[in-house]
Order: structure tokens, then C-alpha cells, then sequence
């Protein structure tokens, strides 16, 4: 019981505290990043875990991950507000090569994101030459060339 | 910012004002963490100024913390003046409180212990001209939530306490 219920506490107590830090904190990984990431994995797999090291204990922490990311998969499904707020919204950040400024910044995205990704993804060599850029839900930007 | 924006031909399921809302809510969150962080140093989760008491009955002192957490090692310490109860020195621990805190060690070990219907009574042997005793009890907290211990010299004076003991 404690098992399922320490986890279950991680799972939501990790979901507020990532979605607080905003979607672009761990968009596009940097090396620290992913460094970061696997300190906070570590730290979080003491407390789920304590000094319980039997594969019982093991097996119902898992469960319980899985079965809520598959619960609040099949909640997202049917609700469109819970969506949002678990996943947030998709956001046009720039526009026929005009950056949307107000909007990059409380997003916390520059014009040197959008152009790297520009350049990764289409080739681009300049602003103008993208109709559509858009924070994606998942922190990363796409871009949408003009044609 | 305008409520909705129309792009031609772009079908992109934004929402600007959830996002507006999202975005008030991320500040707030930040601010809500930066106080937790400062409450976390300040003691407020164990380990800070904010947690540490050292009340005093008597010639008894007690040492601890009021906030501890759940399973972390945990140090109670009692200090005793000198010249309280003769050769022998009697400090007794509420029984019920060492069930939720597991007892490591006691530093120095006593010569003695004896069990008694609500307490554990420990006895220490003093050498006159010895300074002031103290114990140091080892614990690891076994239960979360609010717990109250008593600490006392048999006979004499007592001191209550309370700890709370974070998940």
C-alpha cells in the first residue's frame, strides 16, 4: 500500500513541479540538461524506492507509473480541458517572418531558437523565409516554411 | 494580446487565453517554489534554525529538532548538570515515542536499562567531579506526522516535546 501511494504522490509531485518550470525547460536537451535529468531521476528513485530493495516493491511502484500514465492518457482522451492542462497548448510564436515578441518572451524562446531549429529542420537560412513557428506542447519549436 | 488569431491554413489547436491563464499560473508556481526553497533553508522541513530547540527543566536540557523526516537519522540529546542524583544517574524515555523512533544507539551506553510499564529507564554511573552528562540518543523516525516524547530523570524533572515528522 505505501508503495502505491508514494509513488502515486512522485507522479503527481514530478507532474506539478515540470509543468511549473514551463514546457521549454526541457524541450530541446542540452548536455547539462540531460545531466540534470538523471540527477533528478536518481534523487526522486531513492524516495520511491527507501530501503525496500525486494522485486515486489519493484514490480508495484512500476504498475503504478504505467498505470497512471495510461489513466491520465485515457483522461486526456476524453477531456479537452484536462488536456490542456496536463499538456498545455501548442503556441504561434512567429508569423510570415515576423517574430511574435510579447509572446517569445514569456515563453522564454529567442529568435536564435527558432532559427536553429530552422535551420536543423528545413535548411533555412533567414527569418523571412518562415510563414509559420510553433512552440509544440512537447517544448520543441517546428517551422513551417514559406513557400 | 488578441483573444483568438485566425492563420490561413496553419490548423493549430492554440488557445491563447489558457495560455494567458498558464502562464499566470507558472509565475505563481516559481514564486510558491522560491518560498519553499527558503522555507527548506530556513529549517521549516527539518535541519535549520527554524527546527532547532533546546528547552530546559531544572537541570535537565534537551536538544532536538521539530521537524524530521521520515526514515532519516535523527539526534535527540540530553544534557544532565552534575551533581543531580548521586552516583547514579537515572534518565528515563516515554516508551511509546521510542516505538515510533527507532532507537539506533545511545552514546555513551548505559550501565543499565530497565523496562517499566511506560517508560524505558536508562542508568548511567557518574564519577564525582564529572561535568554535566550527555546523552546522545541515535533515532530513525519509523512513523509520519505529529509525535510527542518526554524525556525525564526519575523522581525529577521532565521535559515534554513535539516533532513532526514529514512523509
Amino acid at each position: 500500500m505505501d508503495a502505491i501511494l508514494k509513488t502515486a504522490a512522485v507522479y503527481v509531485g514530478l507532474l506539478i513541479i515540470f509543468r511549473i518550470a514551463g514546457k521549454r525547460s526541457l524541450g530541446d536537451l542540452t548536455t547539462f540538461d540531460f545531466v540534470l535529468l538523471l540527477i533528478i531521476g536518481e534523487a526522486t528513485q531513492q524516495a520511491l524506492l527507501g530501503d525496500d530493495f525486494s522485486v515486489t516493491n519493484a514490480f508495484l511502484v512500476i504498475l503504478t507509473l504505467v498505470g497512471l500514465d495510461v489513466a491520465i492518457s485515457i483522461i486526456k482522451g476524453r477531456s479537452k480541458r484536462l488536456e490542456k492542462l496536463i499538456d498545455s497548448v501548442p503556441l504561434v510564436i512567429l508569423e510570415d517572418g515576423r517574430p511574435l515578441k510579447e509572446r517569445m518572451d514569456r515563453a522564454r524562446v529567442d529568435e536564435g531558437d527558432i532559427l536553429a531549429k530552422a535551420r536543423e529542420l528545413q535548411g533555412i537560412e533567414r527569418l523571412d523565409q518562415i510563414k509559420y513557428a510553433v512552440l509544440e506542447t512537447n517544448g520543441g519549436i517546428t517551422i513551417i516554411p514559406k513557400n | 494580446m488578441t483573444k483568438e488569431e485566425n492563420f490561413s491554413g496553419l490548423q493549430v489547436d492554440q488557445d491563447l487565453p489558457f495560455q494567458e491563464k498558464e502562464w499566470t499560473a507558472e509565475r505563481a508556481g516559481w514564486i510558491i517554489g522560491l518560498l519553499l526553497l527558503l522555507a527548506g533553508l530556513a529549517g521549516l522541513f527539518g535541519g535549520g534554525p527554524l527546527s532547532r530547540a533546546a528547552p530546559r527543566q531544572g537541570p535537565l536540557r534537551l536538544e532536538y529538532s521539530r521537524f524530521v523526516r521520515y526514515r532519516a537519522p535523527e539526534v535527540l540529546t540530553v544534557q544532565v548538570d552534575p551533581g543531580v542524583s548521586g552516583e547514579t544517574l537515572q534518565l528515563w524515555v516515554d516508551r511509546a515515542y521510542l516505538e515510533d523512533f527507532e532507537l539506533q544507539q545511545i552514546v555513551p551506553a548505559p550501565d543499565q536499562t530497565r523496562v517499566l510499564p511506560d517508560r524505558i529507564l536508562y542508568e548511567f554511573q557518574a564519577q564525582p567531579g564529572d561535568g554535566p552528562l550527555r546523552v546522545t540518543f541515535q533515532l530513525r523516525p519509523q512513523a509520519a506526522g505529529s509525535r510527542s516524547g518526554r524525556v525525564g530523570l526519575e523522581g525529577g524533572d521532565t521535559v515534554t516535546f513535539r516533532q513532526f515528522v514529514y512523509p
